[in-house]
């Protein structure tokens, strides 16, 4: 009964992560429509130390995402892995801290990552297909606002747990 | 040090994604890939068209004469296209009457499958559309796909049995061999990744391009045949200089509000 308590809770969490993505990727306006909800959510969970959860999510969203996919099957999966273990060790080793300042330096490190391995990525499994060229201006422009956007996200979402995890706590009012 | 737990953890991920690789390419799981898409397709969809339905539909006018001037332009080019509709019809006949003159056999007609636009490409910084026919309806890599009746607005890049990719000509990786409606039927390549408006290079210095000159395909690529509307020309530049002069064309729909198109599957 847990077990099926947990994989349907693990489903839940993956189709409202997944829909809300899609519905900010499609309904939001510009800029906005630029934030990686299913990133920043995992990143989030790195922060709060769920590695493994976050490793996991990120095999099956990335899975999802391939699914509508242009790019070779495989390339948002390996990226959204690779950089969710990236971004994991420097929490782990280098950003211990949490403060505000930490959380910016890890939303723009985190971001640029997951851009920059993702063009890697992508440009290797098309190397003996076509020839890919990702650093037009119109690209760079769209991943600096992707990186600004997802950085003001996870700075949004945790100025909102602080809110409430602290300020309106009512074990501390 | 991490967790043996932990270790563990990161070794059944790893070989799950090599077995879902694996099964992928074998084609082992496309029943349950289709189910998937079966069930959030109809999201995407829904969510495409609240979009298009609640998007800047709107056109602001700073003054009432700005307002009036448009009008009047909007006026005089009605008009302007009902002639040349009617000039059109007249043509077609006309050209008809001379292929049977001249007992024209049509080979390879081609077929057109009409589809619906279902979304766009998500965690992408390309600009793709994704439509609802596929393998299926003998769909194939490389074909066009256009809108309202002959506006080139893509090619399709990755097929599925169900469902198709397309990349939109305003793509940073879409190249489309072009021709302008000028007198020198000046010839060269529109290329994406400029935003909403699209740039034709490669256009000798010595022929004539005026603004609101048409481009049109060039038949000269493979599978893309000739007389498909690309854009007009929105401005040029050509400068002293450079060996060739660059024009840069405004799409002949409006891209991000696509919602039926059809794919010639043999051009």
């Amino acid at each position: 009964m847990k077990n099926a308590i947990t994989l349907l809770h693990a489903i839940a969490s993956i189709l409202v992560i997944f829909a809300l993505h899609t519905g900010v990727a499609y309904s939001a306006p510009y800029p906005i429509y630029n934030l990686h909800t299913i990133y920043i959510y995992l990143v989030w969970l790195l922060i709060h130390s769920q590695k493994t959860k976050a490793m996991w999510l990120a095999l099956t969203l990335g899975y999802l995402t391939e699914l509508f996919s242009a790019e070779t099957f495989g390339v948002h999966t390996i990226t959204l892995l690779i950089s969710v273990t990236v971004v994991g060790w420097l929490i782990e080793k280098i950003f211990t801290s949490h403060s505000w300042y930490i959380i910016l330096i890890i939303g723009l490190c985190a971001t640029l990552t997951y851009r920059l391995l993702f063009i890697l990525v992508s440009s290797a499994s098309h190397f003996f297909k076509d020839i890919t060229s990702y650093m037009t201006s119109n690209t760079i422009e769209s991943a600096g606002v992707e990186i600004l956007v997802n950085t003001t996200g996870l700075l949004l979402l945790y100025g909102i747990n602080k809110l409430f995890t602290k300020r309106v706590n009512p074990r501390y009012i | 040090m991490p967790y043996p737990s932990r270790h563990r953890a990161y070794a059944s991920l790893g070989v799950v994604f090599i077995i879902l690789l694996i099964l992928h390419y074998l084609g082992a799981i496309r029943p349950i890939e289709q189910f998937i898409r079966n069930i959030i397709m109809p999201v995407f969809g829904g969510l495409h068209t609240f979009n298009i339905a609640v998007g800047d539909n709107y056109q602001f006018f700073r003054n009432k004469e700005e307002f009036i001037k448009n009008y009047q332009q909007c006026i005089a080019t009605t008009e302007r296209q009902t002639t040349l509709s009617a000039d059109n019809i007249r043509l077609e006949d006309e050209n008809n009457e001379l292929k049977k003159q001249l007992a024209y056999i049509e080979k390879n007609k081609p077929l057109f499958v009409l589809a619906q636009v279902v979304g766009r490409e998500i965690s992408s910084i390309g600009q793709t559309i994704i439509i609802n026919r596929g393998t299926n309806e003998n769909i194939s890599i490389d074909e066009p796909v256009i809108a309202n009746n002959g506006i080139l607005v893509g090619k399709v890049i990755k097929v599925e049995p169900d469902i198709s990719i397309v990349r939109l000509v305003n793509d940073n990786q879409s190249r489309i061999a072009a021709s302008i409606l000028n007198d020198d039927r000046s010839l060269g390549i529109v290329e994406g990744g400029f935003g909403i408006s699209l740039q034709m290079n490669f256009i000798p210095r010595n022929e004539v391009v005026q603004v609101g000159h048409q481009v049109i395909t060039s038949g000269l690529e493979k599978n893309i045949p000739r007389g498909l509307v690309i854009g007009i020309v929105a401005s040029i530049e050509n400068e002293a200089y450079k060996p060739f002069q660059r024009a840069i064309l405004t799409p002949g729909t409006e891209l991000n509000k696509l919602t039926m198109v059809s794919v010639i599957t043999n051009p």
